[in-house]
């Protein structure tokens, strides 16, 4: 009974290193990405530009989702919220000068749109971060190679991609490794929430009305505000409930002026 | 002897008799219950006038005859030109002096700004736009070497395709010569009076309206905030603020960062709004312009609304989440979340939701599931509501005409545990209505803001038949009945719940225009009885206050106008009573109080489940599917749309309303005007001396005024009178024989002195007193005490109607925020100070301008001319009301008349006086002061700002009137026509009633012949100038028209008056009367032609293979007044909606979305003339949910043939059925019913097929074996 013991102990033991072995090796080769250059973030290309963009994509969602869409729009309504300390500028995404009638879509390919103007944000930055990581691992003692050409936004639910089209080849002691289009996701709503704009301008272009109550039924995951200025603008608001992020913008159509004419 | 006398006595009595057919008429009309009396007494001057001209046209020889002279513009140029030019070699495109194409020789090179090109201009084809050749013909490229080709000078550059513009009016000194009007001309062009319209006139749809004073109008296209002006769109493809794609005038042209369009934008090829279809990323945008859409990279599609195969939604399942999305974003989605493409055709969201397990307590949109928690709320009367419930809320009375002003409504819902407020529309554009489910002891509500349809309303009262049943079929609006007597009573169409008017800004001029369809006046008919004493007899409870009641809720129920008040239960009185009791506002202050359990009931959804489903009987019957299951399947395409049933109807309205739709002419049953020349021949053909004696007896009675029992008491006694002496006549006895005297003589005597007594005592005397009832713009209490209510309630931010609404020193400030405040300007003591403002009278000016006073004279310095209405500006120096009266008054609310911006507060106030005729003052007695003061007249104003500071002592602004004689004759140029002159008639009419304003009292005639003498002219109008309201002489007349042109000349002679003069000392003062010496011409045109539907679109069977789906409506239309030009109407929902588009008689609707059905869509045609055509589109809808069947497979040529049932893309795989298409081989190179293979001897074909709709076999369609 105790050689049975012992002999299990034994096998336990087996086991274990074996697993042990087996996770280190695991680890040990999936890092294929500049092995060797050890485990600081800014050894890690792909998390060192992450963290490096993350702030100004950040930021940039942030002033896009507040301002309709736009880093800048001459067709606005300034307008600030109690809980807001200073005024917007909240570009109108479906617009008619006219009285009655339905508004005109302005950004009819929205996505296309948001793409384009959150790279712009981006642009220096991106390029900045690829600098700087080129600078940190020259530091580290690389002998570096890099091209950058540029980089795409991709925006998908929960999330948007920055696929970076460049490249790194480091060297060092005689071990070459190099890396490619480096892609970096950032967790972010403003996919969803852009489809969920798309498609209040759509109903709003189409039926003078969406249906806010009905559709937070529906899908209770967003709140969608909407509240009527003075000159019939509406001036939409619609949050991820989750993460509070929000996406505000104006609209101008099916206005009803006083009187009869 | 005495026989000729008596005969050429009865002669004359027969004719006038004749002549005076109109009294009987007339008097016939007294005894009726219209108000229309005013023609009571000007009759007894119309009869004589009118006896004597025709005597004067019986006795006098005239000499009829036209002389037309024209005066023909010979002018010839004949400038030569011998210069022989030098040899050039070098072409200068551009000169230092700016020249351009000039031919340079070589010691000039140097003056050549741009590059020089070998060879004369000539030969390097330097060609300038010339905005007008020789020929006449417009925007022409020509050699700029050859400027002699060119009528008007070149212009740099090619012409371009925005050369050609459309002149309105060009410039000339004759404002009646229609041919001035609509002239293509280039934009180059200097000698068009109005602003260039680019395109040509016939593409503006450029017309000539009216004849006196012709002007024209542009297509049907308005801008819709302006009714009532028309005015041509242009487009404009980028603004200065940087939007895309707006219609705008062509005076708002600087606001535009592009040069506009000549059209509409849905008329252009870059604005034109359909679809645009994001490949990449599986998106729909509807209401997208296509220049925009396809420069980003989409695809853009003719169908605004999204309704095409790519853009259908079906359920995309995303692991444990779905998504009611396009098959193509069902791609990305899939791709970008790690999924497989799961797309299943359901039609409907919440079938796609329901593929959750629970999705009233577990729904997902793109997130992991999670169960929320329900929270409900509870609302501010104390009853619980459900989350995702909604209902309304108001700020005090609604309905029944009496929404408070300021109020606006608003919706309320319960948003997890948190009561949401959202107000409707301002100024109650939108309203909110509420509609309530009940089961058990279950209550749930759900509200929708809806446009205010009131202006629908006003329009209803144009279908003087229908008016009463489509009133009251439509929610929002109600019959207003006036019933105060029987000569005053009349039902108006009004909305249920009034639209707010602008009280304080730009648009607030119009509100007076609004408010002015409640002004009415009442006569009352008074009539002396046989004791001498006042009686009144018609219309007698207009002078009760229960005129003044009836006639303020009409006045209320208009909009913010009448004695009323503000939401808070303040107010001001905004009437003028003169005859009758007035009435305070005071008596509505309960209708502030909110009315609890007070809600609006939705439209009639009947109505449009019927519109948009069309019917499931007739010959196609698909499915047993009623209406409403029909509308939950349309609606659950709309995302969040399904569930939400009444709301999702609510804003269905909005699609089908008919905004662009004008206001109407409201028609007051019981009050049109009472033309009478319709009872004319009611006693003609009376020969008889009886009926000759009773006419004379009526007109006697007419003459004098007397009305009623009197007239009829004289008639007999005129008829007793009569017979004798017709008697005596027919038998030969002469009246004055001795021995008939005894008998026929007393009753002769005895019938006189029955007349002369009546005539003494003055027994049936009539006198009429007009009860006005004014309605003015309602005015916000005086100050601004009441202004920081407006932002008390934090849940309801104040807006600028309701804080205007609190106080006339109310102000908004904070505009731009969530929640602005309400102030009150700081408070200053001063009255407004009054100056001066424009004179907008030509010839006059304003003279001495004093601090205090002014003198309005002629700009050298004489007196007014008399007829002639002066219009001028004061102005303030600060927002204020004013009034004024011609006598002194020592308060503000002494004075009684208004300015013409009436009660609004402004700072420029136009007045108007007309002055009179000191002439016609002195002839019908008026009082000498009066003329005196008319003839040094002082008008007293007074103005009172925001805070009730008014000026103590009045602004004089003194006038005279030339008391010269009246030496010109009627002016046609002032001279108005209803209907205007060129107007078409309906096709059949044969006559049309006539009324023509004149510039002064004067009498008209007519004739269809030119160039008759006034006095020749057999037609004589029947002109009120006795009347006495100077500003309204009017001639009327009934007009014998045949089929096409009819032209009448007209002609009048003022001084109506004048042949009454007793001296020749007053003749002498007053001149000889002024007769227009030239025809004024009028025309109109009777249509030869009914109008008639040629055809509508669609019919028969119409196949689809997805709902909704999108049906065009096409009209078109020939005959009529416009060979075919019409403007069409289909019923939708119970309501007539104008087609979008209309051109040469073929009139479009696209767009209309409609689930599967049968459908008779009424349609009706109307021409200018007022012809109408009516037709129905009668079509069925069919939606194909069926794949292809393969009904033939055969041998054919060393292929295999396979025919479908319907046009078809077929595939086949050689393994199974089991396959994708995408991934199978096709048969099939186009869809078609004919597919094919080459023939496989021993393989097995598995093949399915794919209509144009997408319905694809779930298995095979065939499995074909090949054998030898």
């Amino acid at each position: 009974m105790k050689r049975g013991k012992k002999a299990q102990v034994t096998i336990f033991i087996i086991v274990g290193v074996l697993l042990i072995t087996s996770i280190m090796l695991f680890f040990l080769l999936k890092r294929d990405v500049l092995p060797g250059i050890g485990e600081k973030p800014e050894e890690n290309p792909g998390g060192f530009l992450e963290n490096c963009i993350e702030d100004k994509l950040i930021e940039g969602i942030k002033l896009i989702s507040s301002q309709g869409g736009y880093i800048g729009n001459p067709l606005n309504r300034t307008f600030k919220f109690s809980d807001e300390k200073e005024y917007t500028d909240i570009s109108y995404l479906c617009y008619n000068q006219n009285n009655y009638l339905p508004c005109i879509n302005q950004e009819p390919l929205l996505i296309q749109h948001l793409k384009a103007e959150v790279k712009t944000y981006i642009l220096d930055d991106v390029q900045t971060c690829f600098d700087n990581l080129v600078l940190s691992l020259d530091k580290k003692g690389y002998v570096i190679d890099a091209t950058y050409n540029g980089f795409e936004i991709e925006f998908a639910t929960k999330k948007i991609i920055i696929d970076i089209d460049g490249k790194i080849i480091l060297t060092k002691s005689d071990e070459t490794t190099s890396q490619e289009n480096l892609e970096m996701i950032l967790p972010s709503r403003f996919y969803d929430l852009a489809l969920v704009v798309q498609e209040i301008v759509n109903q709003e272009a189409r039926f003078c009305h969406f249906e806010n109550l009905g559709f937070m039924v529906f899908y209770p995951k967003f709140n969608i505000e909407r509240f009527r200025t003075g000159d019939g603008t509406l001036i939409y608001t619609a949050k991820h409930i989750e993460t509070q992020e929000e996406f505000k913008f104006a609209l101008r159509g099916c206005v009803i002026p006083p009187g009869f004419w | 002897m005495k026989k000729i006398e008596i005969s050429l006595l009865l002669i004359v009595i027969i004719q006038i008799v004749l002549l005076m057919n109109l009294v009987p008429a007339q008097s016939y009309l007294i005894n009726e219950i219209t108000p229309e009396t005013s023609k009571i007494k000007k009759d007894k001057l119309s009869l004589i006038k009118s006896g004597l001209n025709l005597l004067k046209i019986l006795l006098s020889i005239k000499q009829i005859g036209t002389v037309s002279a024209f005066f023909g513009d010979d002018d010839s140029d004949g400038n030569g030109n011998g210069d022989d030019p030098e040899p050039i070699y070098y072409c200068c495109p551009e000169t230092n002096e700016g020249a351009h194409c000039i031919d340079l020789s070589s010691p000039f090179y140097g003056d050549c700004a741009k590059e020089l090109q070998l060879g004369t201009c000539s030969q390097n084809n330097c060609m300038s736009c010339c905005p007008e050749n020789t020929q006449g013909e417009l925007c022409q490229d020509i050699p700029t070497v050859h400027p002699e080709q060119c009528a008007l000078n070149l212009v740099p550059g090619v012409c371009g395709e925005n050369c050609l513009a459309c002149c309105p009016k060009i410039i000339s000194k004759d404002d009646s010569n229609r041919d001035d009007f609509c002239i293509d001309s280039s934009m180059y062009h200097k000698n068009c009076e109005k602003s260039l319209i680019y395109g040509t006139c016939q593409e503006n749809n450029c017309q000539i309206v009216g004849l006196t004073e012709p002007y024209a109008t542009f297509g049907e296209d308005y801008l819709l905030s302006t009714v009532g002006y028309s005015l041509s769109l242009n487009c404009c493809p980028l603004t200065k603020e940087g939007a895309i794609c707006q219609n705008i005038i062509m005076e708002d042209a600087e606001n535009c960062e592009v040069f506009p369009l000549p059209t509409i934008c849905d008329d252009t090829s870059i604005c034109d709004v359909g679809c645009c279809i994001d490949e990449e990323e599986g998106l729909c945008t509807t209401k997208a312009t296509k220049e925009k859409c396809e420069t980003g990279g989409g695809t853009w599609e003719d169908e605004e609304n999204c309704l095409v195969p790519k853009c259908q939604r079906g359920c995309c399942v995303l692991g444990n989440n779905v998504k009611f999305v396009p098959d193509m974003e069902c791609v990305k989605l899939s791709l970008s979340g790690g999924f497989e493409k799961d797309f299943r055709n359901l039609e409907t969201e919440i079938e796609c939701l329901a593929l959750v397990a629970d999705i009233a307590t577990e729904s997902c949109f793109g997130d992991n599931c999670t169960t929320p928690e329900k929270k409900d709320c509870i609302d501010s009367e104390g009853r619980v509501r459900k989350d995702g419930e909604s209902w309304c809320s108001y700020e005090g009375y609604i309905g029944e005409g009496k929404d408070t002003v300021g109020s606006r409504h608003w919706k309320q819902s319960c948003v997890d545990g948190e009561i949401k407020d959202e107000g409707c529309a301002d100024y109650r554009g939108q309203i909110c209505v509420q509609s309530e489910i009940e089961e058990g002891d279950l209550k749930f509500s759900t509200a929708a803001c809806i446009m205010n349809t009131a202006l629908q309303c006003i329009t209803y009262n144009e279908e003087r038949e229908d008016m009463i049943d489509l009133c009251e079929e439509d929610k929002a609006c109600m019959v207003q009945n006036v019933n105060v007597d029987s000569g005053f009573k009349f039902d108006i169409c009004v909305g249920r719940y009034p639209r707010g008017l602008d009280l304080k800004g730009g648009a607030a001029s119009s509100s007076k225009q609004i408010c002015s369809l409640g002004s009415q006046t009442c006569t009352v008919v008074y009539v002396k009885d046989w004791k001498g004493r006042w009686q009144c007899q018609q219309n007698c409870n207009c002078r009760t206050r229960t005129f003044t009641e009836q006639m303020n809720g009409l006045c209320v129920s208009l909009g913010d106008c009448g004695s009323y008040v503000n939401y808070i239960g303040e107010g001001t009185d905004n009437i003028r009573v003169s005859n009758a009791p007035g009435i305070s506002w005071e008596d509505y202050e309960d209708y502030a109080d909110v009315v609890e359990g007070q809600f609006a009931e939705p439209p009639d959804m009947s109505k449009y489940l019927n519109s948009i489903s069309g019917t499931a009987e007739g010959p196609i019957n698909l499915e047993e599917e009623t209406g409403l299951q029909k509308n939950v399947r349309y609606l659950g395409h709309i995302i969040g749309g399904a569930g939400i049933l009444v709301k999702g109807a609510a804003a269905l309205n909005f699609l089908y309303l008919a905004p662009e739709a004008g206001i109407g002419e409201i028609f007051f049953p019981n009050t049109p005007f009472a033309f009478t020349s319709g009872s004319l021949g009611a006693f003609a053909g009376a020969a008889s001396g009886a009926a000759i004696g009773g006419m004379i007896g009526v007109y006697l009675a007419k003459s004098l005024g007397r009305t009623g029992n009197a007239v009829i008491a004289m008639a007999i006694a005129g008829a007793v009178a009569g017979a004798i002496i017709g008697y005596a006549y027919v038998t030969s006895t002469a009246l004055y024989a001795a021995g008939a005297l005894t008998a026929t003589g007393w009753g002769v005597v005895i019938a006189i002195i029955i007349m002369i007594y009546i005539a003494i005592i003055g027994w049936g005397s009539s006198m009429q007193v007009k009860v006005d009832f004014e309605c003015l713009p309602w005015q916000a209490p005086i100050g601004g005490s009441d202004c920081e209510i407006c932002h008390e309630d934090s849940t309801k931010p104040c807006t600028e109607y309701k804080c205007s609404s609190l106080g006339q020193a109310c102000e908004l400030l904070n505009e731009n925020e969530e929640h602005p405040i309400c102030k009150s300007i700081v408070y200053e003591p001063n009255p407004p100070v009054i100056s001066t403002g424009e004179m907008l009278t030509e010839g006059y000016e304003f003279l001495n301008e004093q601090t205090k006073k002014v003198e309005i004279r002629k700009n050298n310095g004489e007196c007014v001319q008399e007829f002639t209405p002066i219009l001028f500006t004061l102005k303030t120096d600060e927002f204020s009301q004013c009034k004024y009266s011609f006598e002194k008054t020592s308060t503000y609310e002494e004075m009684t008349e208004y300015g013409l911006e009436q009660t609004l507060s402004v700072d420029n106030h136009t007045f108007e006086f007309r002055m009179p005729s000191l002439s016609h003052l002195n002839v019908y007695n008026v009082s000498g002061d009066l003329k005196e003061s008319f003839g040094n007249l002082n008008m007293y104003v007074r103005c009172q700002d925001y805070h009730g500071n008014f000026n103590i002592e009045e602004y004089v602004v003194n006038f005279c009137i030339n008391s010269e004689p009246d030496i010109t004759a009627v002016a046609n140029s002032q001279t108005t026509m209803i209907p205007e002159s060129g107007t078409f008639l309906k096709y059949g009419t044969t006559q049309q009633n006539l009324t023509m304003l004149i510039n002064e009292p004067a009498e008209c005639k007519y004739d269809i012949i030119p160039g008759i003498d006034y006095d020749a002219m057999p037609n004589s109008m029947e002109c009120n100038w006795i009347s006495g309201e100077e500003d309204e002489w009017l001639c009327l007349t009934n007009l014998n028209v045949v089929d096409g042109e009819n032209k009448f000349y007209i002609k009048c002679k003022d001084k109506p008056w004048f042949d009454y003069l007793e001296t020749d000392e007053e003749r002498d003062k007053y001149k000889d009367r002024n007769t227009n010496l030239g025809d004024f011409i009028y025309f109109l045109y009777v249509v030869e032609r009914p109008l008639t539907i040629d055809y509508i679109l669609p019919t028969g069977i119409k196949e689809y293979g997805f709902e909704p789906i999108s049906i065009e409506l096409e009209v078109k239309t020939s005959g009529g007044a416009e060979n075919g030009l019409s403007t069409c109407f289909y019923d939708w929902a119970g309501n007539w909606v104008l087609f979008k588009e209309s051109y040469l008689g073929v009139s479009k609707q696209p767009g209309l979305n409609l689930m599967d059905g049968n459908f008779d869509i009424p349609i009706k045609c109307e021409d200018i003339a007022g012809n109408v055509a009516n037709g129905s589109a009668v079509f069925s809808v069919t939606k194909d949910s069926e794949p292809p069947v393969a009904v033939r497979v055969f041998y054919e040529v060393g292929e295999l043939k396979l025919i479908t049932n319907e046009e078809a893309k077929c595939y086949y795989d050689l393994n199974s059925c089991d396959f994708d298409l995408v991934n199978g081989s096709s048969m099939s190179l186009s869809f078609s019913t004919e597919h094919s293979v080459e023939w496989s001897v021993g393989q097995t074909h598995y093949i399915k097929c794919k209509d144009i709709w997408g319905n694809e076999n779930p298995t095979c369609a065939i499995k074909a074996k090949l054998s030898g």
